[in-house]
């Protein structure tokens, strides 16, 4: 695709981005996550997913952050610089070198239906669970760092350094590569991510495969930009605002 | 005569062999059943099965096939998302780790932590704690609840709701609106570890 086209294209779906956002009321859509019950499989039926509306995040994410570092305990590294903390969502300044807009809009793992890194995993730790969220079996990780090259997001971080206190819903240890994983010990309960439930105004969680759930049904409506679209790695979240 | 000898050589020549297997043999079973084969004494769990010989299975069948089960769990919550309490490494924590020992928390570094007893005695390393958290915590109630209710309170959301009311869909309006809407005022996990809790665990077995 040449430059321009794709130009075009990011102008386009900006613009559809600001007339939904405008559209349609904000955060009117809670809790739409039914638990499972706990002793049975998740299945490939569900395929989790977000939509972020960057134009409703006043703090640009900061909130989305905070409730991500307390539900899965990063961010606290001691020994670690700054190349090497963890980032399992991160603020992302983009500014369109045509109009000069600036956009803040938080960025983690985008939990791709074709991720790359689960294509270059060489033990199969990176997987993809079958309801769509992209996590790392840390039990078989052997820290090659590989899926981090092949994440277009730089979702991925490696944990440095000897880690104590864990959170016991997320095991995270030293020499393994973690990211963000959708909150699986909370969507697994029932519960919304954490970041959904920070920014409730701004965020929306549900299944995509579901024609009925609420976020199928607006990103019917509206639509949802992927970030680096190009790629064609039909992502599981999705940005209003860009 | 030179026939003989050779028979008298093979037996040697076989039976040397044999001679040193069987005194290797009743050698290492002397030493055996001289050696204490007690396992050490263990940390009591904070949770007690109601009955004796539920405990006592419970023990027999730990004792034997701890890792296999954890193992087994441990793909079943990666990979199928299967978070029920029985093998469950979070469980097996709470009841048998206690919050505070000697007034601090009680690591796997410490070998009166009941993992670390065990695998200190047998010389197994322990790699779970590489990872998982090795003492009881209580997943604090994050400010995500509050954030919720005051929302919940907030002019927006009643400007929402009545902008929902009039433009969308009922359908949509009542799924987001009654239903769903859920708040987590109880985010702390639902194992007790206190005696209190004997009477809500009473099938025992599961834990
Ligand atoms: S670091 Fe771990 S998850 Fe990433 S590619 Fe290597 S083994 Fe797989």
């Amino acid at each position: 695709m040449s430059k321009i086209d794709s130009y075009r294209r990011n102008f386009l779906s900006g613009l559809a981005g600001t007339a939904a956002a405008v559209t349609i009321a904000p955060g009117v859509f809670l809790r739409e996550v039914q638990a499972k019950p706990a002793d049975e499989p998740i299945s490939d039926k569900v395929r989790w997913g977000m939509l972020i509306d960057i134009n409703k995040l006043s703090d640009g994410g900061d909130a989305c952050i905070e409730a991500c570092k307390k539900e899965h305990g990063w961010g606290d590294e001691k020994h670690s610089n700054d190349q090497q903390d963890a980032q399992w969502i991160r603020k992302v300044k983009v500014t369109e070198k045509m109009t000069g807009k600036t956009m803040s809009l938080p960025v983690m793992c985008q939990h791709c239906e074709t991720a790359p890194c689960v294509d270059v995993c060489p033990t199969g730790a990176s997987m993809k669970r079958a309801d769509g969220i992209v996590q790392v079996n840390k039990h078989i990780c052997i820290g090659c760092r590989y899926c981090m090259m092949a994440c277009p997001y730089k979702a991925r971080s490696f944990v440095h350094e000897t880690l104590v206190d864990q959170r016991p819903g997320t095991p995270r240890g030293k020499g393994t590569v973690e990211s963000c994983n959708m909150c699986v010990n909370r969507v697994d309960a029932g519960k919304n991510p954490a970041c959904v439930d920070a920014a409730p105004e701004a965020m929306l969680f549900g299944d995509l495969n579901d024609e009925n759930s609420q976020i199928s049904k607006v990103l019917k409506q509206y639509g949802g930009t992927q970030i680096r679209a190009d790629l064609e790695l039909n992502t599981g979240v999705r940005y209003w605002g860009i | 005569m030179l026939r003989i000898q050779s028979t008298f050589t093979r037996f040697l020549k076989q039976s040397v062999p044999l001679a040193v297997l069987l005194s290797f043999l009743s050698v290492t079973l002397l030493s055996l059943s001289a050696c204490d084969s007690e396992p050490p004494a263990l940390m009591k769990a904070s949770k007690q099965f109601d009955s004796d010989e539920i405990r006592d299975k419970h023990v027999a069948h730990m004792r034997k096939n701890h890792m296999d089960e954890l193992m087994h769990k441990r793909d079943e919550t990666v990979y199928n998302g299967i978070r029920t309490q029985k093998y469950s490494l979070n469980a097996c924590i709470n009841c048998h780790v206690p919050e505070q020992h000697n007034g601090e928390v009680l690591r796997h570094t410490n070998p009166e932590h009941f993992c670390s007893t065990c695998h200190g005695y047998v010389a197994a390393k322990l790699d779970c704690f590489e990872c998982h958290v090795d003492h009881p915590v209580k997943q604090p109630t994050t400010s995500i609840s509050n954030s919720i209710q005051n929302y919940h309170n907030s002019k927006a959301h009643t400007e929402i709701k009545s902008y929902i009311q009039a433009n969308v869909s009922d359908e949509i309006a009542t799924l987001s609106l009654a239903k769903n809407v859920t708040f987590d005022t109880n985010e702390v996990s639902d194992v007790k570890t206190d005696q209190s809790n004997k009477a809500s665990s009473k099938k025992g077995s599961d834990q």
